[in-house]
């Protein structure tokens, strides 16, 4: 009797054991990683779900990260920079703003643009969520095309006050960097390129 | 022990020890007080019930079950929230359905062709491809939101950007990620 009650105690203690490891957001690196890096990603997970920040991105970037092979404390600085800027990010967006849009808005902080810049894109389209996440989509984009981040924002800043569709500002972000591979400078293909769409718009 | 200690004691005292260690009947009074109490008191709420007894083997299914269930609940939440996220995405665009990507890659000589990226949260394991029939070309078709993808192709372990897409960098990491681009319908 005493054995079977111990077995079943061991059994229940592994099952668990098991259920916890794999409700783990980083269980699938165990091994892959140090058994120090991945507390310290688990904390960084931890903390930015106390905060209501969603930790499928922040996961996932530790997950592209060791599959990339790069060391461990770059891995940690990538989390950390991410969480830190979703949470910047939070702050200036609609508390109502989905996860695709904080993410898009948490990239484009990494590329460069500004935090006043996030908060004034998320004034110019306060209801629609979605035209958000399309504009600091298109505005990260802009940035690694070599646009100077200000003066990409107040042209994003512009198609969101116009409704701009999501059309436009693909076909705005393509015909840009088609122009600064031609030669132009970012700023005039810029330029050039939100006059046009900005007309077919008309007034906000 | 204790025998062997008593033989060393008087006979009166002998017979002492031996009168005390008889249990003492209790009195008739005594007796009969304590069945009418007995009788008397109101039978207790808990204890009335079924005494639940498991078998340990029986405990282990039963855990095995809850967690099943527990998982089961979890699975449905993060589905819901996976479809919240894209009714949110799809709001102004006007399309709640994800389109089917399809993602190529020419590798004749591949053993194994995966996809990782934002849409598998960089999972190992990947997506796999499926050869096509001209024995070229890698396959597979991927049902994404409306947004923007970074991604990588696994070639027999290795990873490949993909040479037909646009490419972003990849600053945290210094590496370049493929990028696709889903758009809504409008």
């Amino acid at each position: 009797m005493i054995n079977s009650r111990f077995f079943a105690a061991i059994g229940m203690t592994a099952l668990m054991s098991a259920a916890a490891v794999a409700q783990s957001p980083t269980a699938e690196l165990e091994g892959r990683i140090s058994a120090a890096t991945r507390d310290t990603i688990d904390r960084l997970i931890d903390s930015a779900r106390a905060v209501g920040l969603p930790t499928g991105p922040i996961a996932a970037k530790a997950a592209e990260g060791v599959l990339k092979k790069v060391d461990d404390a770059r891995i940690i600085r990538a989390v950390r920079n991410l969480v830190r800027q979703l949470a910047t990010a939070r702050t200036v967006l609609p508390r109502e703003s989905g996860t695709g849009t904080l993410v898009a808005a948490a990239n484009a902080l990494q590329a460069g643009v500004s935090t006043r810049a996030l908060a004034r894109l998320a004034a110019a389209s306060p209801e629609n969520d979605a035209a958000l996440a399309v504009g600091f989509v298109t505005l990260a984009d802009l940035v690694a095309s070599n646009v100077p981040p200000e003066a990409a924002a107040s042209s994003i800043e512009q198609l969101l006050q116009r409704r701009a569709p999501e059309t436009q500002m693909a076909a705005l972000r393509s015909a840009v960097a088609r122009d600064i591979q031609a030669g132009r400078s970012p700023e005039d293909a810029l330029a050039t390129r939100t006059k046009a769409v900005v007309q077919s718009l008309g007034r906000p | 022990m204790r025998d062997r200690d008593e033989t060393l004691l008087s006979p009166t005292l002998r017979d002492a020890v031996g009168e005390l260690r008889d249990d003492a009947p209790p009195s008739d009074i005594w007796r009969q007080r304590l069945l009418h109490d007995v009788a008397a008191a109101p039978r207790p709420s808990v204890g009335t019930g079924t005494r639940w007894s498991v078998r340990p083997i029986t405990a282990i299914a039963a855990a095995v079950v809850f967690m099943a269930i527990g998982a089961s609940v979890t699975v449905l939440a993060t589905a819901n929230e996976k479809a919240d996220v894209t009714a949110d995405a799809t709001t102004d665009v006007k399309s709640d359905a994800k389109a089917r990507v399809r993602f190529t890659f020419d590798a004749p000589s591949a053993t194994t062709v995966a996809l990782v990226g934002d849409f598998n949260g960089w999972a190992a394991a990947g997506l796999p491809l499926r050869r096509s029939d001209d024995g070229r070309t890698w396959v597979v078709e991927v049902p994404l939101a409306p947004g923007r993808y970074a991604y990588s192709f696994v070639v027999d372990g290795k990873l490949a950007p993909d040479p037909a897409a646009p490419k972003a960098r990849d600053d945290d990491f210094g590496t370049t990620n493929s990028v696709v681009m889903v758009r809504g319908g409008e």
